[in-house]
């Protein structure tokens, strides 16, 4: 089967990925990802190979489930209370990888509220796509912060 | 406001301490002067500067400093602070250079700091001594095990002894490499919180925290009915040994630590070949935290060690090095490396509830009614040492604390920072 990929129905998925996040329905995002999924946001200046140094989350599906599992937790003090965020999504390209599988790339803006404090976050995001049935799958997400390289307190709301 | 001896003598008690050890912006500037700038501070693994021309910059405590590898083969640790009129040298965190050269007026040094090059140099008044401007070096500089120390004071014991009475933990994390070292170049995890710096060290040996702030992390890993046997028994948690040590260093030692006989196959042959099956069981065996006073902590099951970094009274840093062990499997080392964040990252499992504690804490303590921290815990039945080398107790009890507290206390009593002369 082949069909045009549709740009627009993709804006969409990204938008509804963001709205789990925003609304905390972590469970409906982790079925979002597929078994071979990796869920990864690098750390430091430079875009070193993952399996080889330490990046803030490099997660396997597996892994991704026990961490969600741990933020649902009643007793993550961390996210006790838990963050607020509001996620904008802009400069959506979408590459067509033929095979059912899209590569899109887009710039975000996270605002994440928790207590007293507010904090803005940006960068980029990398989807890998693959379409099953009427539906998107994330086969990869990779989120790069402008500031990567920075010491940061509690981050352990999902980008 | 100036301080008081008796002030610290007030503050500081066998069991606990005064709030104002945390609190006290003006003690935070006494610590600053009588500890970070004096005392042994790790600046850096020979392994992140491995060819001439790499480096790295670090504080210690609030001052600016360089370690770089010259062509000589040797490593070099100055301050960095260009001799002409000051700026910072280098604001890169690490890379390669085999000159630095200031931005402001050009002045130019090598990696040992020796002075390269000045611009139109004849403006100075003849006879004027350029050559003696190079970088300045920092007063003592050691190396142990590729680890390099420096102290900003040009008197105090040797590196050598300041590490004695942990040296042996030290090696046996470090000897969990076959080839006998280590490699730090994997990347660094940060976090910060706002909170005292002290709170951190005490956190890491601190084995009664855990069943409690990290309940979240043991639950979603192991399951309820695991969590409440392995990890909710005072049982379980005294079973591990806490040993304070002279000059505020201490140790947690897990008898059945979390990987002991799960390594894989490849790596525990690895080690058997390299040191013979006896060592190489002792090795394996146990689970250890390391606290080498002020501000570096091993943590040897997780292949990584933590820099605290004071920023302020109630603003720390923490850096997070992974680290490969030479001659063990590419690919144990690989996981390892990975798996650091998993708990210690901002983004992890473990580390943010701990941060969130200190955090806590830190709010906490501005609380002047109750004025003391209390940690009493095992001084009952503390086991001293034969040769008073060392003070023993229990994985719950507060031994570790109380030991820094105690090296805290004989630091900041000193009369004039400096340290007492030898006889």
């Amino acid at each position: 089967m082949t069909a045009t990929l549709d740009s627009r129905e993709i804006e969409q998925f990204l938008y509804y990925e963001a709205s789990l996040l925003d609304e905390r329905k972590y469970d409906e995002w982790l079925a979002l990802f597929t078994d071979d999924s990796v869920y990864w946001i690098p750390s430091g200046r430079e875009r070193l190979n993952p399996e080889k140094v330490t990046s803030f989350i490099y997660d396997d599906r597996q892994q991704l489930a026990r961490r969600v599992r741990r933020l649902l937790h009643p007793a993550v003090h961390c996210q006790t209370p838990a963050s607020r965020t509001s996620h904008l999504i802009a400069n959506i390209r979408v590459d067509d990888l033929g095979d059912h599988e899209a590569e899109v790339h887009s710039t975000f803006a996270l605002f994440e509220s928790r207590l007293d404090s507010q904090r803005a976050f940006s960068g980029h995001c990398e989807h890998k796509l693959r379409r099953a049935e009427s539906s998107w799958r994330i086969v990869a997400k990779t989120v790069k912060l402008v500031n990567s390289h920075a010491v940061f307190s509690n981050l352990t709301f999902l980008f | 406001m100036s301080m008081h001896l008796g002030d610290i003598e007030d503050l500081v008690k066998e069991d606990r301490v005064h709030r104002r050890v945390y609190t006290d912006p003006s003690l935070f500037e006494e610590e600053i002067r009588r500890i970070f700038h004096r005392v042994w501070t790790f600046v850096g693994h020979e392994s992140e500067a491995p060819h001439p021309g790499d480096y790295k910059t670090v504080y210690l405590g609030r001052q600016p400093v360089l370690m770089s590898r010259h062509e000589d083969g040797k490593i070099y640790v100055m301050y960095n602070r260009c001799m002409h009129r000051g700026p910072v040298v280098c604001r890169e965190e690490s890379g390669n250079s085999n000159l630095f050269r200031c931005m402001y007026h050009g002045w130019t040094y090598r990696n040992d700091g020796s002075l390269a090059g000045v611009p139109f140099s004849s403006g100075y008044p003849p006879g004027f001594d350029l050559n003696g401007l190079g970088l300045m070096r920092l007063p003592r500089v050691g190396s142990y095990r590729g680890f390099v120390f420096a102290s900003l004071s040009p008197e105090g014991e040797s590196l050598e002894e300041f590490l004695a009475p942990v040296r042996s933990y030290i090696d046996k994390i470090l000897d969990r490499a076959p080839d006998g070292e280590i490699e730090v170049r994997c990347g660094v995890q940060k976090y910060e919180y706002c909170g005292n710096w002290k709170l951190q060290f005490e956190n890491f040996i601190d084995h009664y925290h855990a069943p409690f702030t990290h309940e979240s992390a043991f639950v979603s890993g192991v399951g309820e009915e695991i969590y409440r046997k392995r990890f909710l028994s005072q049982e379980v948690r005294d079973a591990v040994e806490v040993r304070a040590f002279k000059y505020g260093h201490s140790i947690l030692d897990h008898p059945h630590g979390a990987g002991s006989g799960k390594e894989p196959e490849a790596f525990r042959s690895a080690l058997e070949k390299s040191r013979g099956k006896e060592r190489a069981e002792a090795i394996l065996s146990g689970d250890l935290h390391v606290n080498v006073f002020p501000t570096l902590l091993f943590q040897e099951h997780s292949q990584s060690y933590r820099i605290i970094r004071p920023i302020g009274v109630d603003r720390t840093e923490v850096f997070v090095y992974p680290y490969r062990l030479k001659g063990a499997p590419e690919e144990f080392n690989d996981a390892m490396v990975r798996g650091v964040s998993y708990w210690a990252a901002a983004t992890g499992t473990g580390q943010p509830d701990d941060l969130e504690a200190m955090t806590r804490a830190q709010l906490g303590l501005q609380a002047e009614g109750p004025e003391w921290v209390i940690f009493a815990r095992g001084i009952h039945h503390e086991k001293v040492g034969p040769l008073g080398e060392r003070i023993s107790g229990k994985g719950t009890d507060e031994t570790g604390i109380r030991g820094l507290h105690r090296y805290w206390k004989e630091l900041m009593l000193r009369s004039d920072g400096r340290p007492e002369k030898r006889s």
